[in-house]
């Protein structure tokens, strides 16, 4: 694989600095998106041509440094430190040069091939910042090229110079941790110097590392034969230097950092005192306010549901039509075949009728996620994280954790996935418990067929209820969970706010794609194995009518029955659409149809007639909380396990949802009964 | 010395300590708020979390973070 590149190009920088952006514009359409070998981090590689060279470019994770923190940062300071990429770009955002430099002089310290991309300059010198980066340049010791992303120059220079091999490995200008601090990395360095492992740039980094108690370089050590050696030096050097220092050795060490980007920033920028507010500023005074921030962020996630469902209807309409027109032509053809209906009813109603079902959703979801891409982009996405913090915390977890219950109201997929963002396991574990409470866009067609049927005058407001239901439970459930599972406390809440600035629309037209199809790869395998097994089911034994009394789904639908009469619901037909609902909650949708003999007949007038004999508004009401409560499907279920990396957890929430839904529902219909409805 | 959070919009503080663990210490440090930085409360509402400005950046820190940094008003 790596071989039919020339070389291997690691792009790293803080989160928002314009980093995906030059990766999009770099690689076009030429990415692929995975996983770190063994990490829940993403990892995203393209490849492009540059004067005839064929470069992989590695988007590595937004970190603020190369310490062992969050997964992000082990696995961004790995692949400088172990993959060895021929270059490594760093992209800093010119607006925020002092705290971008840290990252700068770990790299430098790590003796990676480095390049420095200075973005944003534009926005820095309006807001009276002037940076001398020929100055920079020759302070660093590393080359420094003023690229703007956005209107894409400097883009060829920063390659020419990428690809410059005697630039790279230039002089590099050190910090001087001062003499004591250099005396007792001094005596480490000589211990490891004998390891022919350990290139000679690489000793001094790895030993301000173990220093500073990094756990990647405690673990790079933990099988060297010198181990007890260098573990009894530091232990003697880290008591010298906190009497030294005065204070631990991590805060010593970033003020030293600090110090000398400090004396950096003197030579080489020029400040204008700004006195006018800048315009993120003014929007901040709304966007963050007390008393505008929620009502506002409700204003805007409610206009993005409103516009998503609006546009998206009839793109869905279109799928279903096509669907629809698929099935009556593969249908004749494998009659003109000459193959048995059972053979036509496996292929259409199950495969071509099972994977139409839910690409139907395809174009919903795809405008929530390019929604959700421009509000990530647009710098949003990070105050709606500040302003529901407070609410957050009733559920044990902070802001940070709101984004991916919002994701969950398009599909709890990408909201479990969305998680990884979180810092500890407890905080995702938690977050991913709660996730499948938001009401996702594939429960929504039950609610419109049921609250259309028995709530016509209050649609609206019926499904309104049934999100607002989905967040107590969230509520009460992580409450719970929070008092007798998780009891330590959550990981500490810190967020950096962006400057606001208007979305790149190719980098938001990339990001909602991916996510598609992320959902349409899903489709193809899983919902699709799924729906040909619920097809066996209600096609077997052989002779019956496709999902009658008789078939496997029908005995077993009976069977379950009596458990929801109680909810009001004791027809077959419910408990086997429940089951069919497994594969995806819209599914259950389809089923009504086909349980009821009226699959084909697209007038929803007779389904609607038969729904009314088996269900009263009230118990109508208790199956649409059922429905937004119990198991959820197939694909978050798979998610889940992904995510969790545990059998555990997956059928844990499997289990747990459905008692809950019981509970709720079976409150609901009979004090419902008791009040008279 | 007071914990940050009793600090007002606008005031600029010098960071005396942080009584955090060590992980939490350091990811302080490279945000640029360690012992001896200057950083300035660009909100506090007096419930949920603090703004804090820090070189050119905007930091949210919550409450519970936000109570174990101590400084002084400059």
């Amino acid at each position: 694989m790596e071989t039919k590149y020339d070389l291997t190009v690691g792009l790293i920088g803080n989160p928002n600095v314009g980093k995906t952006s030059l990766f999009n514009l770099l690689t076009g359409a030429h990415q692929h998106v995975g996983n770190w070998p063994g990490k829940t981090v993403e990892k995203k590689e393209g490849e492009f041509s540059f004067e005839g060279k064929r470069i992989n470019l590695v988007d590595l994770p937004g970190a603020y440094s190369l310490s062992a923190y969050t997964e992000e940062e082990t696995v961004t300071s790995d692949f400088i430190f172990k993959e060895k990429p021929e270059a490594v770009v760093h992209v800093i955002d010119a607006q925020n040069l002092e705290r971008n430099l840290l990252m700068t002089v770990h790299l430098i310290e790590m003796g990676s091939p480095l390049v420095v991309a200075l973005n944003m300059v534009d926005r820095a010198k309006a807001k009276g910042i002037r940076i001398d980066t020929v100055k920079l340049e020759e302070l660093l010791g590393v080359p420094v090229v003023v690229i703007n992303v956005r209107e894409n120059r400097g883009i060829d220079e920063l390659l020419r110079v990428v690809l410059e091999k005697k630039k790279r490995v230039a002089f590099r200008n050190k910090i001087n941790y001062g003499l004591e601090v250099e005396e007792e990395l001094e005596k480490l360095i000589q211990i490891i110097s004998s390891d022919k492992d350990i290139e000679k740039v690489q000793r001094k980094w790895l030993c301000l590392g173990f220093l500073e108690g990094d756990k990647n370089v405690a673990a790079f050590f933990a099988d060297k034969p010198y181990l007890t050696e260098l573990t009894a030096v530091k232990e003697e050097s880290v008591r010298h230097l906190q009497t030294v220092l005065d204070k631990d050795i991590g805060s010593g060490f970033a003020r030293l950092r600090y110090g000398f980007i400090g004396g950096l920033m003197k030579e080489v920028v020029i400040r204008r005192i700004n006195k006018g507010r800048t315009i993120t500023e003014k929007l901040d005074d709304y966007a963050l306010s007390r008393f505008w921030g929620i009502p506002l962020f409700l204003l805007i996630i409610f206009l993005v549901f409103q516009i998503s469902f609006k546009l998206s209807g009839p793109a869905s309409g279109l799928i279903e039509g096509g669907f629809d027109i698929l099935a009556a032509g593969v249908s004749l053809l494998l009659g003109a075949w000459g193959m048995s209906d059972w053979t036509i009813s496996l292929v259409v109603d199950g495969i071509i009728g099972g994977v139409g079902n839910v690409l139907i959703f395809v174009p919903i979801l795809g405008m929530l996620f390019l929604f959700i891409a421009i509000l990530e982009d647009s710098g949003y996405m990070a105050r709606i994280a500040f302003v529901m913090d407070h609410f957050m915390h009733k559920l044990g977890l902070h802001g940070k954790a709101f984004i991916p219950m919002i994701l969950g109201f398009g599909c709890n997929v990408p909201g479990i996935m969305a998680t990884r963002t979180l810092e500890t396991r407890r905080d995702r574990l938690l977050a991913i418990l709660i996730n499948p409470f938001m009401s996702c866009g594939a429960r929504l067609p039950v609610y419109i067929l049921f609250a259309g049927i028995f709530f016509p005058e209050h649609q609206g407001v019926v499904i309104f209820s049934l999100y607002v239901l989905g967040i107590l439970m969230a509520i009460i459930v992580g409450f719970i969970f929070r008092k007798f599972v998780f009891k330590e406390l959550s990981s500490p809440f810190v967020i950096e706010l962006p400057s606001y600035h208007i979305p790149s629309f190719k980098g938001v037209l990339i990001h909602a794609w991916e996510r598609t199809w992320l959902f349409i790869k899903k489709a193809g395998t899983l919902i699709l194995a799924f729906s040909v097994l619920i097809w066996f089911l209600a096609s077997l034994p052989v002779g019956v009518p496709y999902g009658s009394e008789n078939s496997l789904a029908g005995s077993f639908g009976r069977m379950l029955s009596p458990l929801f009469a109680p909810l009001g619901f004791g027809n077959w037909q419910s408990a086997v659409a429940l089951i069919f609902g497994l594969a995806g909650k819209e599914i259950i949708v389809g089923s009504f149809g086909t349980l009821y003999g009226v699959a084909g007949d697209s007038s929803t007038l007779s389904l609607a007639s038969a729904l009314r004999q088996d269900f009263t508004p009230l118990s109508s009401y208790a199956f649409m909380v059922f429905v937004l409560l119990y198991t959820p499907c197939i694909a978050t279920l798979a998610a889940i396990k992904k995510e969790t990396a545990s059998w555990k957890w997956t059928i844990f929430v499997a289990t747990y949802s459905v008692v809950i839904a019981w509970l709720v529902a079976f409150m609901i219909y009979n004090l419902g009964r008791l009040i008279g409805f | 010395m007071t914990s940050i959070t009793k600090f007002h919009e606008g005031d600029v503080v010098r960071i005396r300590s942080l009584e955090c663990g060590m992980g939490f210490q350091r990811r302080m440090a490279e945000l640029g708020i360690f012992e001896g930085a200057e950083i300035e409360i660009a909100k506090n509402d007096g419930r949920g979390p603090l703004l804090v400005k820090v070189f050119d950046s905007k930091i949210v820190l919550g409450q519970s973070g936000a109570q174990k940094i101590y400084g002084d008003k400059i």
